[in-house]
């Protein structure tokens, strides 16, 4: 008995191995026509190492490490033709570590392993330029007209995010947009909407009425167990003017947050939202399914939607998210990308300095652009990229009222934090006075204790506009 | 032995069938996760992520298998696993048995003591909080890049329990054995390698699968210790990094195909030590 | 003369044999140990370490997520031991005996233990999904349920999904425990009982559990530490939720080490280390409240 077993798993595994030596590579079946640079993510994705051989002899290598996988394609093929043709005869040496990313780079400087650029748009900025981490690139940047006009630097450059004091640490080449509502249009047209209303209450009802239609089979919304919180709610008060921290005074006040959470309730006590808060790629397909009408989320969608969980079976339509009264009163949150910093470890900053601005150089940046991975954040690369390439991607274009928040202090917060909490309160939970009045108390002890231990410093703008969060005066308190 | 041609009466038939029935259906229970992650790697991404009681796939697709085996790189992954897996595995074995006879047969002082610390390390170090001072000792004896400092860290961090288990199985073999290996002549040591060790079998068989096991299951240490280096990963580490960070979805169907394939020299090393578990090869071991 | 010089060899080789499980206790579990202790007074982000003196101590008292993460830890323990046990003992003994086919019927038991968490995660995430799940379809075609029960989405039932989903990925383990201690109880011994006339279940109570009882009380030690260890499941389940009914403690301290996933909180690696301090001390006075227990029943027996 058990020799039969051991024979039967014997010949799945041989069976396997021939598989995977002598099989062809077969198409993705029925995926779109798009050329095989531009394969999703399931299919192409090569090993980590993605420069094809090794650095001849002589060459000056310069490690990059990067956390992005979905736009490996593009990147590894451009990284080959640099190293084949670039006449400081450097060689670029890509890792992808798609893992813990900021601790493992963190892990990699303390052990004198540190490559010489890394993708920086995700890490907090001060952690590392407190410590000296990163080089401030001014001095490049003037140097380098050309990258100037290509990238607008100064004009883009986010206090606590990429700048500070007046120095700037990572240029941003790309952008997600702020959050926006997809819906499936055939299921909204059954129950007679073609539009996604402007008001907050009315999109509850919109959702509410599709879901009682719906009759157990069809929701009208679906939420995400993945930071719920930040994909709507918070965006809707965004844009009706309520953040969560008090730039003029430099301390966090929650209490703007009341109305939206009463209004979000509904969700959960009307029975209105799909059942389940799965990860975000189950919630996507099954909005592809056409088990929800409304979903939300930012730019990121377009590939997801018609590459990697393609929505065949309806149209699909892309609007923006409702605020509180209809009305825009504050700027939506928006997410720069692909930017790098050079570390201040590396033994070759000018080299590494040549192969940033090759990665942002107008040909890269405009091949990277109309490959659809993401939006552009400049406006001259607005003005030049082949928009009717990109996509679905197009829907999601800048809004003018999208913008950068100035980073918030970060606090050593005890307990759960603010997305955690107001969700809670959503779902019912806890009591939302009590939640905001908890996250008042627990937030700005933090960052009073922080502040008076020297770890954080407390953000202060005192011509603070919603509308233009990012135009203020900055000025930063010790106290 | 002489059970089978036994007189059964009806009522221990009906119990028998009663236990065989509930047994199947505890089997059918248990795998029934284990057929859906199998199915679900022959299902497109998008199916997969819909989840729902169809285990099987609507439409069957196969080259999750190609892709993982070839784009994500896993012949080499496979066989650094399985370096890892056997490196864990001897090392624990090694380790665990002589400290538990050590431990089970030595009166010394302190001997609770250090053993308390033992039982007690087994619950104080969460995660990978401790692999950021062994990484940096790591870098100075240069051997951040290898896959030897997973095998010692996974073992390490995983012997007490086979210690424990090692001195329990060993406090129900008798003394006389030991006092009567002495008689003829035995040392310590030869008395562990020649008496000890052969009756040690059973429990040495799981420790060799359950070190193996850990060892094949290993994700954050190798992670970091791999960081850079694509030709040392094992298979979990190789498998996970079909997730996306960044703008895009997980590959769920290429790591379901991943978790399928890593499951199959599991269960032949499974096979390969049950027989060890099975009742009757230690029969006259205490009367011989 | 002879005996003492004995007593030195022997010693010596009983030191030498001990010292590679000592050696790497230092390396693996004392030198972390020690790194991290130090770090119990600051706050430290993996960047920065700022010396808070006594705040870490005074927010671990106030932190009522902490203990109440606490709380359920011990449910969750509770709970599995109580089942795992009982299930992995007696699905060991059945399959002790002459069962047709206990050979297959081991190696699928054992099976689960195999899968990692991550994999096992979005498959019972499927398996306990509300709309369309396939234990509430399960259940409403057997008419046992009307309306579909919200398995992860309900603090009501969360901690109950999540006991069956580490009853499954466990019980195999244990089995393989008590089968392992079982094979030291000789053949005869069960010979010489059935000539006796005693049938299953007396032989089970009066010879197995007996002979077992060593090995039992092992096992309930090593599945009470691991019990009170547990995160990784519920990470990829519940991710401690909903509204924290699911917390356990060690996932709670790994989300401040590891900065929690998703959220805007950074790594607090200073208090994470107090916290895994209080946590060992917990798990440190349980295991010794039952060695106690077990001592003092191994006396009255």
């Amino acid at each position: 008995m058990k020799k039969r077993v051991l024979t039967v798993l014997l010949s799945a595994v041989m069976a396997l191995t021939m598989t995977g030596c002598g099989g062809t590579k077969t198409d993705e079946s029925g995926k779109s026509s798009d050329s095989k640079e531009n394969s999703s993510a399931i299919s192409g994705q090569s090993t980590e190492k993605v420069t094809k051989g090794k650095a001849p002899k002589g060459a000056k290598t310069i490690e990059v490490w990067s956390e992005d996988r979905h736009d490996l394609d593009y990147i590894e093929s451009m990284i080959d033709n640099y190293n084949k043709t670039n006449e400081d005869g450097i060689f670029i040496n890509l890792t992808i570590i798609s893992d813990d990313y900021e601790n493992m780079v963190k892990l990699a400087i303390d052990s004198g392993t540190a490559p010489d650029i890394v993708g920086a748009n995700a890490f907090p900025l001060f952690k590392f330029i407190d410590n000296d981490l990163f080089v401030p690139l001014n001095d490049y940047i003037d140097a380098d007209q050309e990258y100037q006009k290509v990238n607008e630097p100064y004009e883009h450059s986010y206090e606590g995010a990429n700048a500070h004091d007046g120095k700037i640490y990572h240029v941003y080449s790309g952008m997600r947009s702020g959050v926006r509502v997809e819906y499936n249009k055939d299921l909204l047209a059954k129950d007679g909407y073609d539009e996604i209303p402007a008001k907050l209450s009315d999109y509850i009802d919109m959702a509410k009425d599709v879901t009682e239609k719906g009759n157990g089979d069809v929701y009208g919304i679906g939420f995400t167990s993945a930071s719920p919180f930040e994909r709507l709610l918070e965006m809707s008060a965004q844009v009706s003017g309520i953040y969560y921290y008090d730039y003029t005074k430099g301390k966090f006040d929650f209490s703007g947050y009341k109305e939206i959470l009463e209004q979000g309730k509904r969700f959960m006590t009307e029975n209105i939202a799909y059942p389940d808060q799965q990860g975000v790629d189950n919630m996507r397909a099954l909005f592809a399914q056409g088990k929800f009408a409304l979903w939300s989320n930012a730019s990121q969608e377009a590939g997801v939607f018609t590459q990697q969980i393609p929505i065949d079976k309806f149209e699909w339509g892309v609007a923006q998210v409702p605020s509180l009264t209809g009305e825009i009163k504050g700027a939506l949150q928006t997410t720069p990308s692909k930017s790098y910093a050079i570390l201040s470890s590396s033994k070759q900053k000018d080299l590494a300095w040549k192969v940033i601005s090759y990665f942002q150089s107008e040909e890269f940046t405009k091949g990277y652009l109309e490959k659809g991975y993401c939006l552009p954040i400049t406006d001259y690369m607005d003005g030049i990229i082949d928009k009717s390439k990109t996509g679905r991607l197009a829907d999601f274009s800048m809004l003018d009222y999208e913008s950068v928040y100035p980073t918030v202090p970060n606090v050593n917060l005890t307990g759960d934090d603010y997305r955690t909490v107001l969700w809670n309160a959503v779902m019912g939970y806890v009591e939302i006075d009590d939640a905001i009045k908890d996250l008042n108390t627990r937030y700005n002890e933090a960052l009073d204790a922080d502040v008076k231990a020297g770890n954080s410093k407390r953000l202060v703008i005192s011509d603070y506009d919603p509308m233009h969060p990012d135009k203020g005066t900055v000025s930063y308190k010790e106290k | 032995m002489s059970n089978d041609h036994a007189v059964y009466s009806t009522k221990s038939k009906i119990v028998h069938g009663i236990i065989w029935i509930l047994m199947a259906l505890l089997a059918l229970v248990t795998i029934f996760p284990v057929l859906y992650i199998v199915l679900g790697s022959f299902k497109e991404n998008a199916e997969l992520l819909v989840g729902g009681s169809n285990i099987f796939p609507t439409k069957w697709v196969f080259t999750n298998y190609i892709d993982a085996w070839r784009q994500a790189n896993f012949a080499v992954y496979t066989m650094n696993s399985v370096f890892l897996a056997l490196g864990v595995m001897v090392l624990s074995l090694v380790s665990s048995t002589m400290a538990g006879y050590v431990f089970s047969r030595r009166k010394f002082k302190g001997k609770e003591l250090l053993y308390n610390l033992f039982v007690m390390f087994m619950f104080i170090n969460v995660g990978s909080v401790s692999l950021r001072p062994l990484f940096e000792l790591a870098v100075k004896v240069k051997m951040n890049q290898s896959l030897w400092s997973v095998i010692i860290i996974s073992a390490g961090t995983g012997q007490a329990t086979y210690i424990f288990l090692c001195r329990g199985f060993m406090a129900s073999l008798p003394m006389e054995l030991d006092e009567a290996a002495k008689i003829d002549g035995c040392t310590f040591f030869q008395t562990f390698r020649m008496v000890i060790m052969p009756l040690l079998k059973p429990a040495m068989a799981t420790i060799a699968l359950l070190s193996f096991r850990q060892g094949w299951n290993e994700y954050i240490i190798p992670l970091v210790f791999t960081m850079t280096n694509d030709k040392l990963r094992p298979l979990t580490v190789g498998v996970n990094m079909l997730k996306n960070a960044g703008d895009g979805t997980a590959a769920w169907n290429i790591m379901f195909a991943g978790a399928t394939i890593a499951i199959i020299p599991m269960l032949l090393i499974y096979c390969f030590f049950s027989r060890y578990f099975m009742n009757g090869m230690t029969a006259g071991a205490v009367k011989g | 003369m002879k005996k003492r010089k004995k007593f030195t060899k022997d010693s010596f080789v009983s030191g030498a044999m001990l010292t590679p499980a000592l050696v790497l206790l230092c390396i693996c579990s004392i030198y972390p140990f020690l790194w991290m202790f130090r770090y119990i007074n600051y706050d430290y982000n993996g960047f920065t370490a700022t010396y808070t003196g006594s705040r870490n101590f005074v927010r671990m008292l106030h932190d009522t997520t902490f203990w109440q993460s606490v709380g359920h830890t011990f449910e969750y323990a509770f709970y599995k031991i109580i089942f795992i046990i009982p299930l992995s003992l007696i699905v060991a003994v059945v399959l002790n005996s002459r069962l047709k086919g206990r050979n297959i019927l081991r190696s699928i038991y054992f099976m689960p233990t195999i899968i990692s968490t991550a994999i096992s995660g979005m498959i019972f995430a499927f398996i306990f999904a509300t709309q369309n799940g396939i234990l509430n379809e399960v259940l409403k075609s057997m008419h046992l349920i009307k309306q579909p029960i919200q398995w992860i989405s309900s603090q009501d039932h969360v901690m109950a999904a999540i006991t069956i989903m580490a009853l499954w990925g466990g019980f195999g383990n244990y089995m393989l425990y008590f089968t392992t201690g079982m094979s030291g109880i000789s053949e005869d011994v069960y010979e010489s009982v059935k000539i006796d006339g005693a049938n299953g279940i007396q032989t089970f109570f009066h010879i197995t559990l007996p002979m077992l009882s060593p090995v039992l009380k092992i096992i309930l030690m090593l599945a009470i530490t691991s019990a009170f260890k547990d995160y990784e499941a519920i990470m990829v389940l519940s991710q401690g939720g909903p509204g924290n009914r699911s917390m356990v403690m060690f996932l709670y301290i790994y989300n401040l080490i590891f900065g929690g996933q998703g959220t805007s909180s950074q790594p607090q690696i200073g208090y994470g280390a107090l916290l895994s301090l209080v946590a060992a001390v917990i798990v440190g006075a349980v295991t010794i409240v039952y060695l106690r227990i077990s001592r003092k029943l191994d006396d009255v027996m």
